[in-house]
């Protein structure tokens, strides 16, 4: 070990992905130099290790016996929820409901939507918007886009991620039932109440639906990829549209 | 569906619930949430395809989420339940009155350990404990890869703080 007088200490966060192997070879190896020849280090190292046993060694003895879960009953519900959807997709196609869906989002006031752009993009650092009325398959170039239009007790939903990882869910009070409607003119109920997926799952990419929620919506909470955002409320004004445009 | 496709889901289920469970329960106090989460996580995964080493990850992310809009649905009886559970699941009946008493104040500890770290910190903290590298973590919280080293560094001094070495069995 040698001396730290002049050196530059690792942060504690560099220590944790020291401890974990964390990072490229060079980076490890780099991090490795470093502990080897710095005191403190090394003894914060150690420290952050013999804590992480202790947490893991609590968690571990105070674990509570669960229950085993059911593959067959997993299988069983998973399997009929999306052939309700295909139900709907089968259906006939309603251009009335189509047609409604563009007025509405046309005709959403544009002055309502600048302060909750604002509030998107100050919030959670989103790409900057079209601005362009949300009623079409989104293109090929920028694929993550979830959009949807929100008023009283109806969304008008935009999905427009073709590969899956997009989902997004309505808070709404309990016990009251919430459907979403394709734009094929069938109807699925919405797959939980704490959650209702859109790619992949109950609904495809590239279509319209309407989600009626009967509910005020206390919150909407859009999940794409990773990220889960959230937008209170508070914010859903009448008849407001909100454009996500997410980097990947 | 094919016989196949069900001995497969049965593979992953036997391979991913049991940890899957046994986190959510970590992170929530109550087992009864873990289940629904877990399970909910499983029904999801057969409406999706992804590819092998994407299927942990997810159902990880997937489950957190849940268990986290439940929490925030029904926070008090949550709170409420987890308190009566905390006294009355301890699993199979200890010999004595004191392993009860002892079993009880241990796992106390470590729920109010828990409980002091951000739901952001306790969440890193319990994937890690279930191998997770941070990217992964990074992807949960959508946050950086950078920031969970930071994440982790205090939720490991917070939660070692407050715990502890823990007592030898008896």
């Amino acid at each position: 070990m040698g001396t730290t007088e002049t050196m530059a200490h690792l942060s504690d966060a560099d220590l944790v992905r020291h401890l974990d192997l964390e990072g490229d070879a060079a980076e490890r190896a780099r991090r490795e130099e470093h502990v080897r020849s710095c005191d403190e280090c090394a003894a914060r190292v150690r420290l952050l290790g013999h804590q992480s046993e202790t947490i893991a060694s609590w968690l571990e003895r105070t674990d509570q016996p669960l229950p085993a879960g059911s593959a067959p009953e997993a299988w069983a519900a998973g399997r009929a929820a999306p052939a309700r959807a295909e139900r709907a997709r089968t259906d006939a196609v309603r251009p009335w409901l189509r047609a409604a869906a563009i007025i509405l989002l046309i005709a959403a006031p544009l002055a309502a939507l600048q302060p909750v752009r604002e509030w998107v993009v100050e919030r959670i650092g989103l790409a900057e918007e079209t601005g362009a009325p949300a009623i079409t398959v989104a293109e090929a170039s920028d694929p993550a886009v979830i959009r949807f239009t929100p008023a009283p007790g109806v969304f008008t939903v935009h999905v427009a991620e073709p590969a899956g990882g997009a989902s997004l869910a309505i808070g709404r009070t309990g016990g009251e039932e919430a459907v979403l409607r394709g734009a094929s003119g069938g109807e699925a109920p919405v797959v939980s109440d704490a959650a209702l997926r859109l790619a992949g799952g109950a609904a495809a990419a590239g279509r319209l639906y309407d989600l009626r929620v009967p509910a005020a919506v206390e919150e909407v909470r859009v999940i794409v990829g990773s990220r889960l955002e959230r937008i209170g409320g508070a914010e859903l004004e009448a008849g407001s549209r909100v454009d996500l445009s997410v980097n990947r | 569906m094919s016989g196949d496709e069900a001995a497969s889901f049965e593979a992953l289920f036997a391979r991913h619930h049991p940890p899957l469970q046994r986190y959510l329960a970590r992170l929530t106090g109550d087992p009864d949430l873990a289940a629904d989460a877990a399970q909910e996580a499983f029904v999801r995964l057969l409406q999706r395809r992804l590819p092998d080493d994407g299927v942990r990850p997810w159902l990880f992310r997937v489950a957190t989420n849940l268990v986290r809009d439940a929490a925030r649905r029904k926070q008090t009886r949550h709170r409420l339940s987890f308190r009566g559970r905390a006294q009355l699941s301890l699993g199979d009946p200890p010999d004595s009155p004191d392993a009860v008493v002892e079993a009880v104040a241990a796992r106390g500890m470590v729920r109010e350990a828990l409980e002091a770290l951000s739901p952001k910190e306790r969440t890193a903290l319990l994937m890690r404990e279930e191998g997770f590298k941070h990217r992964e973590i990074a992807e949960a919280l959508g946050t950086t890869t950078s920031s969970v080293g930071t994440l982790l560094a205090r939720a490991i001094d917070k939660a070692a703080g407050r715990l502890g070495p823990p007592r030898e069995e008896d």
